[in-house]
């Protein structure tokens, strides 16, 4: 599956020595900086597609004007899920909240419509939030390679789907 | 024999062709119940601290011994419905006996009446028109003296009654059809003007139909009738202020196929008959043989009809038919009844203190007998009956119907104060079942909400472009309109159906003579963030559909949804969206765009055990309820939301500097979990929480949760208002298991806080300008702090202020009153205020296992009156101390609402003596120490 496209994986042995990691790169406002206790997540890996949208996409762009859309970047994160469905889980990059996300197999995936968006919240560090908890990073930045080598798929591929009915 | 009273007859909103008003037992009636009366000592529904015990109706014999004592002549005072503007002309009298001859007076001079047919609400001209600070009455008189003069209704000027401005009129029944004769508006002022306008787009309107002298919703026959493609709208006018112009309605072209009427109601000897399946602006007309007996142009879909001659002996067939635009309907047909058949009518729960009797759906043309202990205390019609003396605690009350020389072989007996029927206990409506949407089922819509969210789970196999439109629905049998409650499901896993898991409500929802549906959100479901939106975008759509089928006719469910009396309840994720879809029901409202023509005007909004704060849209930065009813229900046991989330909405919910539209309420189960709410989902997607033998069976909570959803919803949409007095704890229910503890809080809309200690850091201060608060004795701490706390140092868990307060020793907090508010204190039945011991993780003050005490003493003029301990009304329980496995200690000090009637402090006193209350103290001194958090010093009803 990810032949095809750039992944950045985290090693094992990098995972263990976040807490050291997030002092060396002091984390953005809010941030705990801390190895979370109770509930954590563990980000494996991720990576960024250049996503060919199954349909074209009906939304206010950036200043709020209705557009069209037909291509986004989608970035995949190989991370787990707390137990329970309904306590949200927000993911960050840097300060940037993800407005919405879902779920694949092995983690959460969210799409930029706006080329430039992905272009400011690279080098941010990739944090996450449990309900009303604290802040944690994952010990991770988003690392967004130059966008024309950003690799291409097409999302009826990655999302199979068909309309409910007629 | 006497049987127990199953449930309660449908709720109809009926619309008649002259005369209307707003109407008892459905959507926007008003009655003397709401928050319940002045019951002496009340009690919390915590385990052990019960309110009163009701045990519901009972459908007896009709006492014959009682009818013949009965005392001719005798008639109730009617009843004058508020408001009366000035400049009115005209005035709404219910309550009479049908034949009376109304006289309406003012300034001792008569200024209006005449035949009274109406008795659920008829609008008599008057002249000359209301004048600003006099006062109206009405009598009844029938063939003997005159009634008892009725409540004298003051006469207010528009700018007090409406001060936000009029009220935009509106067109309840739509669409409205080419040749369309008649309609209805409502949202008017009573007394004022109607005038409707129509006239092709862009070209000149003409007045096509007018009132003067109007009810708060009024029919009006339309001449010339309604042109295709013509625009209508509707203003009101009152002196010579104009009310806003009504949303426009473009005359849609009549539907091909009409209905046939359906009767219901024909006793022999009746005067009126009621119809339903109308289609919007037909002639009706209705035939005994030959003969035509009655007709004429149908403003709703049910509508009652006055029939001459009366309706002839049982076993007669009645035809109806109705006709728009040259197409006519099949006849319907309906047996005229024997009156041994005369239903009996039932009553809304009287409490003590009550003057009036409420009705459920009395027999067009009847009356009603009303006595008490024996004694005739009320003889009238309609909705509501005056009764000349107030109604004692316990004593029984008796409804007899009587229609013309028939009286119903039947009656309806309660106990005054225990006289609700349990609703946690099947209602008396037959339930039928249906499932719309399925995907790949004919007719299955789809709708498209990409604007709102497009990154489903992958394990989701529809498109966000085309989503289903799919629910489980169950309905009562009956010709409607009934409420409509859409229950929503949360977050859980996409491959597993969760809108199962509430058919247990939808059931016995429906048996209360709700139409309930379980909405499938599944394809929102997964390991999702950011869908809040959609979630309610969805909900709304399913609205949508609802209201297309009951403006359709031909389908199964035309005319049978009571487009005013929309609520929704939501579980977890569902639970937030509850609050969201209100707001977005206007924010997102556009009638111009098809998929976002909404304005449901929902009216109740129930949530368990939701979640908050995760809806991301611009414009709402935060919801805040204000328009709906509200209650939010949740376990300490639960394992997945397991902070509570909904108690911030709650404390959100209705601002306490700002008039409430509704109440709220708020349910806080020990041992209740997040899961067993629905049947699916169970205990198995979720954290145990500790201590897990204290977690409650499926059973027990589903048990709570279907009583306090169905008694919400009877309050909320269907008119029952006294169900409120469970929510505030002076009632209770045997449905409820009796082990399992429960806090509760209340919040009526009618309520004056002395400190809700938003305003000010300083505890002395007030809420109330002129209100002081003074410690007593040594109390550390003694201190407003946030309630916020998601553990140390007070475990609140809320988003509101408080006060904390410590004591080691007898201490006390003095609220000093100042005498404009004490002048106000009579108008309100009780002194409330929430309060909770705190939990202490290592106990020092409070101890675990003991409920806390303190007592409440007023003082009048400079005499304190006798000392009112708290624990004779509620239990203050410790906080139930429960551990996360991952989030560990979650325990939550949760507040209890404590409602004090003036009558437990002033025993024999009269109640006007409350004028001169100057000080209410808090006083801990019936225990050695303690921790307690204060919060809403209120005056309430």
């Amino acid at each position: 599956m990810r032949r095809s496209s750039r992944w950045f994986p985290i090693l094992a042995a990098a995972a263990s020595l976040l807490p050291a990691a997030c002092r060396a790169n002091p984390s953005p406002a809010g941030s705990s900086g801390a190895a979370p206790r109770g509930e954590t997540l563990e980000l494996k890996g991720y990576e960024v597609i250049h996503l060919q949208l199954a349909e074209p996409l009906h939304r206010l762009d950036a200043a709020g004007r209705p557009a069209t859309v037909s291509e986004a970047y989608l970035v995949r994160l190989e991370v787990g899920k707390p137990k329970g469905w309904d306590e949200l889980v927000r993911f960050y990059v840097g300060d940037y909240q993800v407005p919405e996300y879902g779920g694949w197999e092995r983690g959460i995936y969210f799409k930029i419509y706006d080329p430039g968006l992905l272009t400011r919240l690279a080098g941010g560090e990739l944090r996450y939030r449990i309900g009303g908890g604290e802040l944690h990073g994952f010990g991770k930045r988003l690392e967004v390679p130059p966008l024309e080598r950003i690799p291409r798929r097409r999302e009826a591929d990655l999302f199979p789907r068909r309309p409910a009915s007629r | 024999m006497a049987i127990p009273r199953v449930g309660r007859t449908a709720c109809y909103a009926i619309l008649a062709l002259a005369g209307l008003t707003p109407l008892a037992g459905c959507g926007g009636c008003g009655g003397n119940h709401g928050g319940g009366g002045d019951q002496g000592k009340g009690g919390g529904a915590t385990d052990g601290k019960a309110g009163v015990q009701q045990t519901g109706g009972t459908i007896v014999p009709t006492p014959r011994d009682l009818v013949g004592h009965a005392q001719p002549g005798f008639l109730s005072p009617p009843v004058i419905v508020p408001p009366l503007l000035g400049c009115g002309t005209a005035v709404t009298v219910q309550g009479f006996v049908p034949g009376a001859t109304i006289d309406i007076v003012s300034g001792g001079a008569h200024i209006g009446g005449g035949l009274g047919t109406q008795p659920w609400g008829q609008t008599f001209p008057i002249s000359p028109a209301l004048v600003v600070g006099a006062s109206v009455t009405a009598t009844q008189t029938l063939g003997g003296p005159p009634s008892n003069p009725s409540d004298a209704v003051p006469i207010q000027n528009w700018h007090d009654v409406y001060p936000e401005g009029l009220p935009r009129p509106h067109f309840p029944a739509l669409p409205l059809y080419q040749c369309g004769v008649a309609t209805v508006v409502d949202s008017l002022p009573p007394g004022g003007t109607l005038r409707v306008s129509a006239g092709p787009s862009g070209g000149p309107a003409g007045v096509v139909g007018q009132v003067v002298g109007v009810a708060a919703a009024q029919s009006v026959g339309i001449g010339p009738a309604f042109v295709l493609n013509h625009e209508v709208t509707a203003q009101a006018q009152i002196c010579s202020d104009l009310s806003p112009v009504s949303t426009l309605h473009v005359v849609q072209q009549p539907p091909p196929v009409l209905p046939a009427p359906e009767f219901r109601g024909l006793i022999e000897g009746g005067t009126w008959v009621v119809l339903g399946q109308l289609v919007n602006g037909t002639s009706v007309t209705i035939k005994n043989g030959a003969a035509t007996i009655g007709g004429g142009g149908a403003p709703a879909t049910l509508v009652r009809f006055p029939v001459s001659p009366a309706l002839p002996a049982a076993g007669t067939n009645i035809q109806a038919t109705q006709e728009l635009c040259g197409v006519q309907s099949g006849p319907g047909s309906g047996t005229v009844q024997p009156c041994s058949n005369l239903p009996p009518v039932h009553m809304h729960a009287p409490l003590p203190g009550d003057t009036r009797v409420r009705l459920i759906d009395p027999l067009p043309g009847a009356s009603t007998l009303i006595f008490a202990s024996a004694q005739e205390v009320g003889n009238g019609g309609g909705p509501v009956v005056q009764l000349i003396r107030a109604l004692k605690a316990g004593e029984t009350v008796v409804a007899i119907q009587v229609l013309g020389s028939c009286i119903a072989g039947s009656a309806d007996q309660v106990t005054v104060g225990q006289g609700l029927d349990d609703p946690g206990q099947g209602g008396g409506c037959a339930v039928q079942e249906l499932e719309y949407g399925k995907p790949g089922t004919p007719g299955a819509r789809t709708t498209d909400i990409t604007a709102y969210f497009n990154s489903p789970d992958a394990s989701v196999s529809t498109p966000m472009s085309a989503v289903p439109l799919h629910a489980i629905v169950r309905y009562p049998r009956g010709l409607g309109p009934f409420p409509l409650v859409l229950v929503v499901h949360g977050n859980h896993s996409p491959t597993e159906a969760s809108e199962p898991g509430y058919v247990y409500l939808l059931d016995h929802l429906a048996s209360h003579c709700m139409i309930a549906a379980s909405v499938d959100e599944n394809f929102l479901n997964g390991n999702v963030g950011g869908e809040m939106g959609a979630r309610a975008i969805v909900l709304l759509r399913h609205l949508q559909l609802w209201r297309e089928w009951t403006q359709t006719p031909g389908n199964q469910f035309f005319g049978r949804v009571d487009l005013g009396a929309i609520g929704i309840a939501g579980h977890s994720r569902g639970g937030e969206m509850v609050t969201v879809a209100p707001i977005y029901d206007s924010v997102r409202n556009n009638p111009a765009d098809p998929a976002h023509d909404f304005d449901f005007g929902i009216r109740g909004a129930y949530a368990i055990a939701p979640v908050d704060g995760q809806l991301s849209d611009p414009l709402v930065p935060k919801e805040i309820v204000r328009t709906t009813d509200y209650y939010v229900m949740h376990g300490t046991h639960d394992g997945d939301v397991s902070d509570f989330q909904g108690y911030k909405n709650f404390d959100r919910a209705f601002p306490v500097g700002l008039p409430a539209a509704g109440f709220k309420g708020l349910l806080w189960v020990y041992g209740a979990n997040h899961g067993q709410w629905n049947t699916v989902w169970g205990t198995g997607s979720e954290w145990a929480v500790d201590p897990a033998a204290d977690r409650i069976s499926g059973d027990d909570q589903r048990a709570i949760g279907k009583t306090y959803m169905t008694a919400f919803f009877l309050s909320s949409l269907a008119g029952y208002s006294e169900y409120n007095s469970f929510f505030s704890g002076e009632a209770s229910f045997g449905a409820l298991p009796r082990a399992v503890r429960r806090v509760f809080q209340y919040q009526d809309p009618r309520r004056i806080f002395l400190d809700d200690y938003e305003e000010s850091a300083d505890p002395a201060a007030g809420s109330y300008p002129g209100v002081t608060n003074a410690p007593v004795g040594p109390l550390s701490p003694y201190s407003r702090i946030a309630f916020s706390d998601r553990g140390p140092s007070f475990w609140t868990w809320e988003e509101t202020e408080g006060l904390e307060a410590g004591w080691q020793q007898g201490a006390e907090v003095d609220v000093k009153v100042p005498p404009d508010l004490a002048a106000k204190a009579a108008g309100f039945p009780f002194l409330a205020l929430r309060v909770a011991q705190n939990y202490e993780p290592s106990p020092s003050r409070n101890t675990p296992g003991v409920d806390k005490d303190f007592s409440v003493q007023i003082r009048l003029f400079d005499v304190d009156l006798p000392e009112v301990a708290v624990s004779s009304l509620v239990a203050l329980p410790y906080p139930e101390v429960t551990n996360h496995p991952k989030r560990g200690n979650q325990t939550k000090t949760v507040l209890q609402t404590l409602r004090i009637p003036w009558s437990r402090f002033l025993g024999d006193r009269p109640l006007a003596e409350l004028g001169h209350l100057s000080m209410i103290r808090l006083k801990f001194n019936r225990q050695q120490s303690g921790l307690v958090a204060i919060d809403e010093i209120q005056f309430t009803r």
